[in-house]
């Protein structure tokens, strides 16, 4: 395993679409690994495929006991709204309210292709909607909460 | 007695024997002769707490008694935060205290380790997290818990934000608006700020005295109206307050429309008379105190209201830079202890509202535990309950405190969606 480097606002892959991965392979295997390792080093709960220079439709989510490994995800069902803070290891130093959904259904595949789906709420349901922003080149400030 | 032991003494009360800070300190206040400089140290000595105790552990071997560690505090707050003595008058003043509080085989000892300190601060942590710690004078595994919650930068914000010195206060909309606030404000020169949330932030002073004693104004925090703004209150609604002192709250419950109803409850009988007093002082209708403890189930409450406010007793470290010592007795252990208790009034609070009624759960503090875990464990639990909104505040240079605001509602027909 190796740590990326992380890709910071103003940089260009963070503003493009991903691409679907059409390819399960080791190579993918490797990357999920790192962007893991990565974003445990850097004290985050997530980290998108585009933070590490790859504009392809993956993520990790870690939040306390809970790990997941997102590739190609879609949200296919929102429950209510939760607004709180959020920051983002591509955009150091600033930080933001964001409103999110309270509870996210995401379709995904898992490093191996298999077609999976998860019911998350709170912080992990905030940090797959943040994660998945990411693939749009959506960054959390754009979605800025203002009272 | 003078200013350095009458500081001691009343340090030594709260480390040692758990006194409230500002309480063991209006009680002996009287005794000094500089009551801002006493006020100063030991407020200080208690913000600044964990960052004295890692210069502590950096410079003594063994840990020193409980005592002779508050003297140490004492002089070290004073060298680096207080410029009213020179240093080694500092050191001279802590020396003899030592021997004041019988202490007289630590002179050396307390000497030393001041002159070092003066000579050579130890360097601050090189990781980033225990630095931040130090830093900002929280506790270590606290940090720890932000960092995991929000992440290290926000963190970082939010812990290194300084509070708004100035009061936020708020129009009796019964007897006047902001606009006539403002006017009267101009016509008597007090200098005012509007904040977003409908009030306005002014220096506390004389001139605000008859305002406030008219009942024109009261205090109110911006956290404490964006609450009570959430609950979005309409004509008619019949609302219970399940934990009501000081009052704020439901008084501005009754002011959001017309015809309100409101039943505030209070455990403490010496607060709803205070509660009374303020009802009584703001003019305001339709609020009932009563004495009751919100944990105990009330039969006769049963599916009586529209809404139901629970801001529940909580662990305060949203409000943590206006109370210092606010961490010093907190551990895990005591965050569960309340943890069972805002469930419970949480519990009560769900049977007291109507059928398509609402329940607003609020605290003033950051810890998931407190906060989402309580409203996600209950809307597991009762299904016909679900969370229509949450919002988590930090603390912010604006004069935002750290709160947390819910809104669940009750579903209008179970059986319908199964």
């Amino acid at each position: 395993m190796a740590l990326r480097d992380i890709v910071k606002d103003g940089q260009p892959s963070l503003r493009k679409k991903s691409r679907e991965v059409t390819v399960f392979d080791d190579k993918l295997g490797k990357l999920l690994d790192d962007m893991r390792q990565t974003m445990i080093e850097a004290d985050g709960v997530g980290l998108a495929g585009p933070q590490v220079g790859i504009n392809r439709r993956l993520a990790v989510v870690e939040v306390d006991d809970f790990y997941v490994e997102l590739v190609n995800p879609v949200i296919v069902a929102t429950e209510g709204v939760q607004v709180g803070p959020e920051g983002c290891l591509s955009v150091p130093g600033r930080n933001c309210n964001v409103a999110r959904p309270y509870k996210v259904t995401v379709e995904y595949q898992d490093r191996y292709g298999n077609h999976t789906s998860l019911q998350a709420e709170e912080l992990i349901a905030r940090a797959c909607c943040h994660e998945i922003d990411h693939l749009d080149g959506i960054l959390f400030y754009d979605k800025e909460y203002k009272e | 007695m003078s200013d350095i032991q009458l500081s001691y003494d009343i340090l030594s009360n709260i480390f040692k024997n758990k006194a409230f800070g500002s309480i063991e300190l209006s009680k002996k206040l009287g005794y000094a002769n500089n009551a801002a400089w006493v006020t100063k140290l030991v407020y200080g000595v208690l913000e600044k707490n964990v960052e004295l105790e890692y210069y502590l552990s950096r410079l003594a071997k063994k840990r020193p008694q409980a005592s002779v560690v508050i003297v140490l505090k004492m002089g070290m707050y004073c060298i680096s935060f207080m410029d009213s003595m020179p240093n080694y008058a500092v050191v001279d003043n802590m020396v003899d205290l030592t021997a004041f509080i019988g202490k007289r085989q630590l002179k050396g000892f307390v000497n030393g380790l001041l002159k070092n300190y003066i000579a050579d601060k130890p360097s601050l942590p090189d990781d980033r997290v225990e630095r931040l710690s130090v830093e900002t004078s929280v506790p270590l595994w606290l940090v720890r818990k932000y960092v995991k919650q929000y992440g290290y930068d926000v963190t970082k914000e939010f812990l290194s934000a300084n509070s708004v010195q100035e009061e936020h206060v708020r129009p009796n909309t019964r007897l006047t608006s902001l606009k006539h606030l403002c006017e009267i404000c101009d016509r008597k020169d007090i200098k005012y700020r509007l904040s977003d949330c409908g009030g306005m932030w002014v220096k506390n002073d004389k001139k605000l005295r008859d305002l406030f004693n008219n009942g024109l104004i009261t205090i109110q925090s911006v956290t404490s109206m964006r609450c009570v703004q959430a609950m979005n209150i309409r004509s008619g609604d019949k609302v219970l307050d399940m934990c009501a002192a000081p009052g704020g709250k439901s008084l501005y419950i009754a002011e959001q429309a017309s015809n309100v109803e409101v039943v505030a409850c209070e455990i403490h009988p010496h607060r709803v008379e205070l509660m009374q007093a303020y009802v009584n002082r703001m003019h305001a209708s339709g609020i009932s105190v009563i004495e009751q403890d919100s944990t105990q189930y009330i039969a006769g409450f049963e599916g009586l209201f529209d809404k139901v406010l629970c801001d529940v007793p909580c662990s305060g470290l949203g409000v943590a830079k206006k109370k210092p010592d606010v961490y010093l007795n907190l551990d895990m252990q005591s965050v569960e202890e309340l943890t069972k208790t805002q469930y419970s009034i949480l519990t009560n609070a769900c049977k007291y509202a109507k059928i398509g009624g609402k329940v607003i759960y609020s605290t003033c503090t950051l810890l998931r535990e407190e906060n989402y875990n309580i409203v996600g464990r209950f809307v597991k639990e009762n299904t016909d309950w679900t969370v229509e909104s949450y919002k988590q505040y930090l603390p912010d240079d604006q004069g935002t405190d750290g709160f947390f605001v819910a809104v669940l509602s009750r579903k209008q027909d179970v059986s319908a969606r199964e």
